[in-house]
């Protein structure tokens, strides 16, 4: 997994969730995104997608699809980088 | 006392006219298609339920479109009820959530980033507080004007604050009522949310997919019976308990359980002396999204248990889409209209309801049945809910005669140029210094607030619930024992230009896909009351109001408009308002009565007030309050200037806005008169700021009496508060 990509996901994170108290490298790869520790909601997820889909020109499935993606940073990074490895958008 | 509808006004996707709407309704046709008012091609979704019937936009209508839905159905409820506001005193109370927005969305996008170089024109940066002015120019003339708005419960939230004037004497006679016309900005909104359905919408139904929007319009006449009977009206329903409350819960998504509507639905039944077993119809709320229509059914059969399958439930919005602001005033008339021809609107777009939604739902046609009394529901973004009762006329226990109770102020706060303040200190707005610099007030909200818990807030609600924070340490321990008793009036400056500037600006450059969902609920004239109550776990009744140049006092007076007729024990009231591209574009001002440029800045005010007879009021050393009226025409000032009671002992006068010396009643004369603006600046808030200031210069003894006169752009309102 793609260290660098981490922790653009989890600048990511701090800045279009408004985490305020916390600062990327506090988040760890593998935590409980939703529904754990974090405090993150819907609302959240749907900001997170919008941010995610902006900034590394993809496309995330829509509705519970895109509950396992979301379910860590590790998940995410996978994501993205099976997306990039096949070349879709 | 009884309170009647006499008369109803409608416009919908179905048409105008309340009759046409409702036998259309009846026979459960449906108006969708793709948006036409503006291209929304490149939307995820653009079906939507539309006007288009030419009587209600007139053609080259300068007017915004959602003003003229609004007038069309005024003037329909006033013709029906056959009341001329030129003839007899008639109050005003609207709602809007959207109101101008389709008509300065590309104007305010294009303003994004830029640094305007003369003032912006209320149209812009203030444009629900403009409507309420516009339509009563039209309409009216109405001796006083309220706007009010909740998000999707605004429509409501207007026929309950009428209602509550009506109980507490302050009116006797009031047409009520609200509208929302499509835009931009509700259709990205709603697309960012991910809660449009692709297809017309199906609430309750086992696929349902979420909500269609759509517009339009309503309003009632609502009087006291012994006035509209001396007239020889008639009534169509009678609106026989309301009540309002919050969730407290999240600013988008409502709490599962729904024990707050179940909560506002009792205690509106029990508020008209009836049973759950004498409501035959309720008139859902019933979105269609999969969260709203659960939790639904769910406090419904907390009410009704297992006489939920007797009781009569439909939604309109399979029919006509959800149309915001204006919903809660629709189905309000098209429940009154079920009580008067007995027969029920079925929730088009139901085929199969879903395991969790089983109710006696209305399928396809209309149902002809005794409906002996209607509850209808609305909720809100924030959890701002409410609920109203229609019952056939005499069915339901009267109404207490009015008896206004004392209201007493128990503390205060401001947030402004000279810091964080409790109502005392607050006493140096009133003192002479020298005036504010241009621009933000140094606010460390780090240090005041939870920043895990106010994530979600913009500044101005950041301030607001500073402020709350504040004035609550300093109300004793017996004002928040019962939260489900505490409610909240918010304001702000109603047209929020930067943040919705920000929001369309992006929408435009980027796309409606990369809107970003949680920027907008904020953008809700209202969110600043949700917000407010999730942060402080109020449960009360909670709403946004505004009026250009006094939203400050504008909050307070409706505060205590709830109080009066028993909504609530404890009121918050107040306002805040953060430096933003309105200030930016006029740094400064000029004041009758204030010697130098009123710098613009930002600020927060609340006042935290109960009725006297309530156990918190024994256990401070508080002010009163004597005197509180507004006015919105010149005739209603020159009669609320006389009715000011005389000062006694050491008087003070608080000015703030434009406020005409000559206003000053003779026996206040002598009065020291501190204009608040010389120290706070100008901003949304300072109304609240003078009527803290004022307080804490009667609480401290400083000061016997306080005059507090707040001039608007139109209304003005007045305050005497006295020691106890």
């Amino acid at each position: 997994m793609s260290s660098s990509l981490a922790a653009q996901v989890k600048e990511v994170i701090v800045r279009e969730l408004n985490l305020q108290d916390m600062r990327p490298e506090d988040i760890h790869d593998d935590v409980q995104l939703f529904g754990g520790g974090l405090g993150l909601d819907s609302l959240d997820a749907l900001q997170l997608a919008m941010a995610l889909e902006e900034h590394f020109e993809i496309k995330l499935p829509e509705g519970d699809a895109v509950r396992p993606i979301f379910r860590s940073v590790a998940t995410i990074v996978e994501f993205i980088e099976k997306t990039r490895a096949h070349g879709v958008e | 006392m009884r309170l009647w509808i006499t008369g109803v006004g409608m416009v919908t996707g179905l048409g105008a006219g309340a009759g046409v709407c409702m036998d259309r309704l009846c026979r459960g046709e449906r108006a969708f298609h793709p948006v036409r008012v503006f291209d929304g091609s490149d939307h995820r979704v653009d079906l939507v339920s539309e006007v288009h019937d030419a009587s209600a936009l007139s053609p080259g209508f300068v007017l915004p479109r959602t003003e003229s839905m609004a007038i069309a159905a005024a003037r329909e409820a006033l013709a029906q009820a056959a009341v001329q506001p030129a003839r007899q005193q008639v109050d005003l109370v609207f709602g809007t959530t959207t109101a101008g927005t389709l008509e300065i969305e590309q104007t305010l996008a294009a303003l994004f980033d830029m640094r305007p170089s003369a003032p912006l024109p209320p149209e812009l940066t203030d444009t629900i507080a403009l409507s309420a002015e516009r339509i009563a120019s039209v309409v009216g003339p109405f001796s006083q004007v309220r706007t009010v708005s909740s998000a999707c419960s605004t429509g409501a939230m207007a026929i309950l604050i009428a209602a509550c004037w009506l109980r507490a004497g302050v009116s006797t006679c009031v047409l009520a009522g609200a509208a929302d016309g499509l835009c931009r900005l509700t259709l990205t909104g709603f697309n960012a949310l991910g809660s449009l359905d692709p297809l017309p919408c199906r609430p309750f139904d086992r696929s349902r997919n979420g909500l269609s929007l759509g517009e339009g319009a309503a309003f009632v006449v609502l009087e006291r019976d012994d006035a509209a009977a001396a007239r020889g009206a008639r009534p169509i329903a009678e609106l026989a308990g309301w009540a309002a409350g919050a969730e407290a819960h999240h600013i988008t998504n409502p709490e599962p359980s729904g024990r707050t509507p179940a909560r506002l639905m009792l205690d509106a039944i029990a508020m008209a002396g009836l049973s759950p077993r004498e409501i035959d119809y309720v008139n859902a709320h019933g979105t269609a999204t999969v969260l709203n229509d659960t939790m639904e059914i769910q406090s419904l059969r907390s009410v009704f248990g297992d006489d939920l399958d007797r009781v009569r439930v439909s939604s309109i919005k399979g029919q006509i889409g959800h149309t915001l602001g204006a919903a809660g005033s629709i189905e309000a008339v098209v429940s009154a209209l079920a009580v008067h021809q007995q027969r029920i609107p079925p929730t088009a777009g139901l085929e199969s309801p879903g395991e969790d939604c089983r109710a006696g739902h209305v399928l396809h046609r209309a149902v002809d049945a005794p409906v002996r009394a209607a509850l209808s529901s609305s909720f809100g973004f924030g959890g701002l809910d409410a609920v109203l009762l229609l019952a056939s006329p005499g069915r339901a226990a009267p109404l207490p005669e009015p008896a206004a109770p004392r209201v007493v102020l128990l503390s205060g706060a401001v947030l402004g140029p000279l810091g964080l303040h409790d109502s005392l200190q607050s006493r140096a707005y009133l003192q002479q210094g020298d005036p504010p610099a241009i621009g933000p007030v140094p606010f460390d909200d780090a240090a005041c607030l939870d920043r895990a818990r106010a994530r979600r807030l913009g500044r101005a609600e950041r301030m607001l619930a500073t402020v709350i924070g504040r004035a609550l340490s300093g109300t004793g321990s017996r004002a928040l024992a019962d939260p489900q008793r505490v409610g909240l009036v918010a304001s702000r400056l109603s047209g929020n230009p930067g943040p919705t500037a920000r929001f369309l600006a992006r929408a435009r450059d980027r796309g409606p896909r990369f809107a970003p969902p949680a920027d907008f609920p904020n953008l809700m004239l209202s969110s600043i009351a949700g917000h407010a109550t999730i942060y402080h776990r109020l449960h009360g009744p909670a709403v946004a109001t505004t009026d250009r140049g006094a939203s400050g006092a504008a909050a307070f007076l409706t505060a205590v408009d709830l109080l009066s007729s028993g909504c609530a024990d404890v009121m918050i009231a107040g306002s805040a308002d953060d430096w933003d591209i309105c200030g930016q574009s006029r740094p400064t001002c000029s004041l009758p009565g204030v010697d130098h440029d009123v710098p613009s800045t930002e600020g927060a005010a609340v006042l935290v007030l109960c009725r006297d007879d309530h156990p918190c009021a024994a256990e401070r050393q508080a002010a009163a309050l004597l005197f509180a009226q507004t006015w919105a025409t010149t005739d209603a000032r020159v009669a609320v200037l006389s009715r000011i009671p005389p000062p006694a002992g050491l008087p003070i006068v608080v000015a703030c806005g434009t406020v005409d010396p000559q206003w000053v009643p003779a026996s206040w004369a002598h009065a020291p008169i501190a204009h608040v603006e010389s120290r706070a600046g100008m901003h949304d808030a300072v109304g609240a700021t003078a009527i803290v200031a004022a307080f804490g210069q009667v609480a401290s003894g400083d000061a016997t009496t306080a005059l507090v006169i707040v001039g608007g752009a139109i209304a003005g309102y007045v305050f005497v508060i006295g020691a106890r």
